[in-house]
């Protein structure tokens, strides 16, 4: 339904990192080097490259660079690794991967009313407040998800858009403690069908909408 | 957190989010929903198995039993008092935004058929495996 060319924004992820440091050192001797390179944190370099990517995935070439100093990028084509060729990725339905991305897409304003209906429910619950960043600290950032719903008659997809917050950036013991969440275990399912069956029970099954918005933070 | 990409209040796009509820992403956030669950079922008089946290059982007036377990957001009641059972969901429904779905047909991937005239529960995971082998040959065939 959808073009290619999103799958090869995954590949670039992948690549991105890890090659481009390594050749700009080997094959630039010439080239002067910057005289502090190494203070690029990691995590502010994580930060960039998350940041980039999100605003890249419709015009990779011209996204840019979030570092102070220019950085010279390595013109190599990227190529993802041998071994990574046995890999499909399966969730992958062609939606697009980032708000700019749906915007450009045709289907647009199905995706609008999915993020509409989104932010209904998340404005309904009380999920947040509008306030003032506090000095010395960050906000977390958040993007929107895109997800075609397949029906069982397997008719024109649902849009669902979903805003999700980038926990990865958020700090053990200051943003969050405990996480730990149970479920179910298999061999307690398998008792409970067969008490089920075998006692002739009812059987009930319900699910939750929009589970993961009811939790009360501190 | 940052305002929505796209839905920033306009006039107010310097402010943040103050988040007073968990969201989706959060680390936190799966488990506050089971505490939040697992306190709501405290109150309906439900009692959480020792041996499976996420396994609940009451007893009902009629000395039958009724018993529920959660897998995220997918429960599966299980009980002979119907009486009983409607409550329970009821009361679910009025706390939680809920889907009834009815009699089980589908959990985690495996299709429920039941023959009551045998008393057996059929557990099949063919349509899980032939969705994700056909999509698997496609984009293989594809690339």
């Amino acid at each position: 339904m959808h073009k290619q060319p999103i799958k090869e924004v995954e590949v670039r992820k992948v690549v991105f990192q890890d090659v481009t440091p390594s050749i700009s050192v080997q094959k630039n001797n010439s080239t002067p080097m910057p005289n502090n390179p190494t203070n690029v944190h990691p995590y502010e370099d994580a930060q960039n490259e998350d940041t980039q990517n999100d605003d890249a995935c419709v015009q990779p070439e011209n996204s840019p660079t979030s570092v102070q100093q220019p950085v010279r990028r390595s013109t190599r084509v990227s190529r993802p690794p041998a071994k990574l060729t046995d890999y499909v990725m399966l969730t992958d339905a062609g939606e697009p991967s980032c708000y700019k991305e749906a915007m450009l897409a045709s289907d647009h304003a199905k995706w609008e009313h999915a993020m509409q209906s989104e932010l209904d429910s998340i404005y309904k619950n009380g999920t947040w407040d509008l306030l003032p960043l506090p000095k010395n600290r960050k906000a977390l950032p958040c993007k929107w998800v895109y997800k075609y719903k397949y029906t069982s008659d397997k008719t024109s997809p649902k849009y669902k858009a979903r805003l999700v917050a980038k926990g990865f950036k958020q700090e053990h013991g200051v943003d969050f403690d405990e996480i730990f969440s149970p479920v179910v275990k298999m061999t307690t399912l398998h008792m409970l069908l067969a008490l089920d069956a075998n006692q002739d029970l009812e059987l009930v099954q319900m699910d939750v909408k929009t589970v993961f918005i009811h939790g009360d933070l501190k | 957190m940052e305002q929505p990409k796209g839905y920033e209040v306009s006039g107010k796009e310097h402010l943040v989010c103050k988040l007073k509820k968990s969201l989706y992403g959060l680390k936190q956030s799966p488990r506050l929903w089971y505490q939040k669950f697992d306190a709501f079922m405290k109150t309906q008089g439900c009692t959480r198995s020792n041996e499976d946290p996420c396994l609940y059982t009451k007893k009902c007036s009629d000395e039958s039993s009724i018993a529920l377990i959660l897998y995220v957001d997918d429960m599966l009641i299980v009980g002979k008092n119907k009486d009983e059972l409607s409550l329970l969901k009821k009361n679910l429904s009025q706390t939680f935004d809920m889907k009834d779905l009815g009699d089980a047909k589908h959990i985690l991937g495996m299709r429920i058929t039941r023959d009551r005239s045998k008393r057996c529960i059929y557990l099949s995971q063919a349509e899980y495996i032939s969705k994700y082998s056909r999509d698997l040959i496609w984009r293989m065939q594809s690339r």
